[in-house]
């Protein structure tokens, strides 16, 4: 036989498993924007029937159902959907950094523009035509090496920029490793936190949502994998070594690469190796600061190494306006580094516009106003002109495409998102729905709580007195 | 699939930015009236851009060549013409002195007459530009003729040969000079037909007078083939210089074509933007506000 107050006992089991499933639903709604919460839900499951099976078990009809329970608390999330956002965000990662790096190279370049070498180059050649034609005049000597000053300085200003936007670079590097430190700090703390409280049985849903937002993170900035151990602690292991485990931790750090101009190299703080960066935000720093930069230094200084020995082995050659005075360099340095117009000729009579010494020759001149359309670089194969106008051009390419993959990834990790939003997301309107169903739950449970009261109400206070 | 509001109010989120985004490069080509900005929008267009803009600046500097190859050349012109007309005048004299029926006192005032012929020859041949000797050769800032003695016993050359070359065209030099020791001082000396008639003049010497016309005659043909030569050449720089004004008016096209944006174009994308965005913002607007919550209770 099942107690007088049985029915009592399921009432109260059913309220108290609809209020937790509203808490529940309460939590989902109060969450609905938290970055990184998973939808929860209470997991209702009927509690143990009566009776027992058993030899001695009471001669009642079984079994009787004895109401509900909250079972678990779970999250409700598709972890395949989390690696795969992973490894799209660390591709993501890589390429806005390349982007960045490329479009700001774009903006030093500053071209097509009034300002921008090419058009500074052309004014250096017309002013060696002018100087050409008008050798014996100061003021096309003052003016042409003006023209080549200007010419000098845009070249080294560029330079510099690049050089600034490399060093700019390096200086993110060590802010990425701070960041990866500190994240990984965060999770050996949630790790820790998870283990402690899952061993009880419990589910840590709103502490592993923050892990994995923080996985998220990091999945942006360096590659990883990350493997749940049996605790309920992940593992993350950068290229086999492990950056977590459990509640250990290895952070990382820089060291100045005396092999690279002193550049950063990221390594492991414990035995200095290097880190295997294969992905990633950090990757793609380290690619623009080691590779893209450097090609667009390169170039600036072949065309200006080029461009200094051919026009000083020209001017070499010809004669000041003394008719005397030869064997002159016109620019001093070796590269776009340290490009300079020779200080001497604060004299302007000193630049060699003749061959042959006379005041009206200006046939050096003309020679090397004419280099512009001579074939000197690319192993001769190119003009200066041709030259620089293939760097802006591949320079505008390489910056496209990484515009076009960068717009990519965000498309791919945007329907990833949106499909693991599809899974885990907090919909209002079906909170909404669950809130009036325990709502209704509720009130029928204690409606029970009524109907038994009345039922035992007749029971003990209206019977036994017959005729009274 | 499952749709939550966070989704909705994200995707009507992007579709805004994109949509502002696009607008904004709209409305970036209508204000710099160029299809680009950066290397990036059109790698191909900005490589274009540059070798047109490259070509331009070339011709425009051919074209200023042209323009002061053209100044030395006319004044050199005009200053032959002025030698042509002294040495006609010479050879004026010259018929009168040989005249047998002329007076010595005559032929001492035509000798004087050609002594003035003279030096307004070597003042011709003196000719600058700018400050510059034209018949110099190279020698530009010394006079390339110098007269001996007074009476003028002799000229001297004190230029070179020297061609100053302007480049009016990609790689075609032209000189624009002709030394004045060709113009001068060729097969036939010039300024010694002169000293010889004057000489022959004042010794008088009819025979010789005469046979002075033929070297003057020479001499006029020697100067006539070097204005013949600066003739040619500012002709051809002419051509050159037309040919030029139309490649370039051709070149401003094509790069116009290349760099600049298609207004019209421009402005009905805008237009298309601009309804897209508003789609989308009144569209987004309804879709954002209810849930069931306005609809229960």
């Amino acid at each position: 036989m099942s107690s007088t107050f049985f029915g009592l006992e399921i009432a109260m089991r059913s309220l108290r498993a609809h209020q937790r499933a509203l808490d529940v639903t309460g939590h989902n709604v109060a969450n609905a924007n938290t970055p990184g919460f998973t939808r929860q839900r209470a997991v209702l499951a009927t509690t143990e029937p009566f009776p027992m099976p058993a030899y001695n078990r009471p001669l009642t009809t079984g079994q009787l159902g004895t109401g509900v329970t909250v079972e678990s608390i779970l999250r409700v999330r598709d972890a395949f959907l989390d690696t795969q956002i992973r490894k799209e965000s660390l591709s993501l990662g890589e390429w806005e950094a390349v982007e960045g790096a490329l479009q700001q190279m774009e903006v030093i370049f500053n071209e097509p523009s009034e300002a921008g070498l090419s058009s500074v180059m052309g004014d250096f050649w017309d002013g060696w035509q002018e100087f050409s034609k008008n050798p014996e005049s100061l003021v096309t000597r003052a003016s042409l090496r003006e023209q080549s000053v200007t010419l000098s300085d845009a070249i080294k200003h560029i330079y510099t920029q690049l050089d600034e936007l490399r060093s700019n670079l390096d200086g993110n590097v060590e802010i990425k490793v701070d960041q990866i430190n500190t994240i990984a700090r965060q999770i050996r703390d949630m790790n820790e936190q998870i283990i402690k409280i899952e061993s009880t049985g419990d589910n840590a849903n709103d502490l592993r949502d923050k892990r994995d937002l923080l996985l998220d993170e990091l999945s942006k900035i360096i590659n990883f994998t990350a493997v749940e151990s049996d605790k309920g602690g992940v593992v993350i292991y950068i290229h086999g070594k492990p950056l977590v485990s459990d509640t250990d931790i290895t952070e990382l750090t820089t060291q100045a690469n005396p092999l690279n101009n002193g550049l950063l190299d990221v390594v492991w703080s414990d035995d200095l190796s290097l880190v295997q960066i294969e992905k990633g935000n950090l990757k793609g720093i380290l690619n623009a600061r080691d590779n893209y930069i450097p090609h667009y230094m390169n170039e600036l200084d072949s065309l200006t190494s080029t461009l200094i020995t051919e026009v000083n082995n020209l001017h070499n050659v010809g004669f000041a306006l003394d008719g005397a005075t030869t064997g002159l360099d016109f620019f001093t340095g070796t590269g776009a580094a340290d490009i300079a117009v020779n200080p001497v000729f604060s004299d302007l009579t000193l630049i060699a516009a003749s061959q042959g010494g006379e005041a009206g020759d200006g046939l050096n001149a003309l020679s090397i106003g004419q280099i512009k359309d001579a074939l000197t670089m690319s192993g001769n194969t190119a003009t200066f002109g041709d030259f620089y106008k293939s760097v802006i051009a591949t320079l505008g390419v390489e910056s496209q495409e990484a515009t076009r993959l960068v717009a990519n990834e965000k498309l791919l990790v945007e329907q990833l998102t949106n499909r693991r939003e599809a899974v885990s997301g907090v919909s209002l309107d079906e909170e909404v729905i669950n809130m009036l169903k325990y709502q209704r739950g509720y009130e029928a449970a204690s409606r029970m709580v009524t109907v038994m009261d009345e039922m035992l109400d007749r029971l003990i206070n209206g019977t036994g007195h017959v005729g009274r | 699939m499952r749709v939550t509001n966070k989704m909705i109010e994200g995707s009507v989120l992007r579709n805004l930015n994109s949509s502002m985004e696009r607008m904004s490069k709209h409305q970036n080509q209508l204000s710099t009236g160029k299809q680009f900005s950066l290397p990036s929008d059109d790698p191909i267009g900005v490589a274009q851009t540059l070798s047109l803009k490259a070509v331009l600046k070339d011709m425009e500097q051919y074209d200023k060549n042209i323009g002061d190859a053209l100044a030395w050349m006319n004044i050199a012109d005009s200053s032959l013409g002025n030698v042509g007309s002294t040495l006609q005048k010479a050879r004026e004299v010259a018929v009168q002195g040989a005249n047998g029926s002329l007076s010595q006192t005559d032929r001492d005032i035509l000798a004087g007459e050609v002594e003035q012929l003279l030096e307004e020859l070597t003042s011709a041949a003196n000719s600058s530009y700018g400050g510059r000797y034209i018949f110099g050769g190279f020698r530009t800032t010394t006079e390339p003729f110098t007269s001996v003695g007074s009476p003028i016993t002799a000229v001297n050359y004190n230029g070179d040969n020297g061609g100053i070359l302007y480049e009016t065209e990609k790689g075609i030099n032209i000189a624009i000079n002709i030394p004045g020791s060709d113009v001068f001082q060729g097969a036939t000396n010039v300024f010694q037909a002169l000293i010889d008639l004057r000489d022959n003049l004042l010794a008088g010497d009819t025979t010789a007078v005469s046979n002075d016309i033929g070297v003057i005659d020479a001499s006029i043909d020697q100067v006539l083939n070097s204005r013949a030569v600066i003739g040619a050449r500012i002709n051809r720089l002419e051509a050159s210089k037309e040919r030029m004004t139309d490649r370039s008016l051709s070149f401003s096209k094509l790069l116009a074509e290349t760099e600049g944006a298609d207004m019209a174009e421009v402005i009905m994308n805008l237009k298309m933007e601009e309804n897209v965005y508003r789609a989308a913002l009144s569209s987004g607007a309804r879709i954002i506000q209810p849930s069931l919550l306005d609809f229960v209770r």
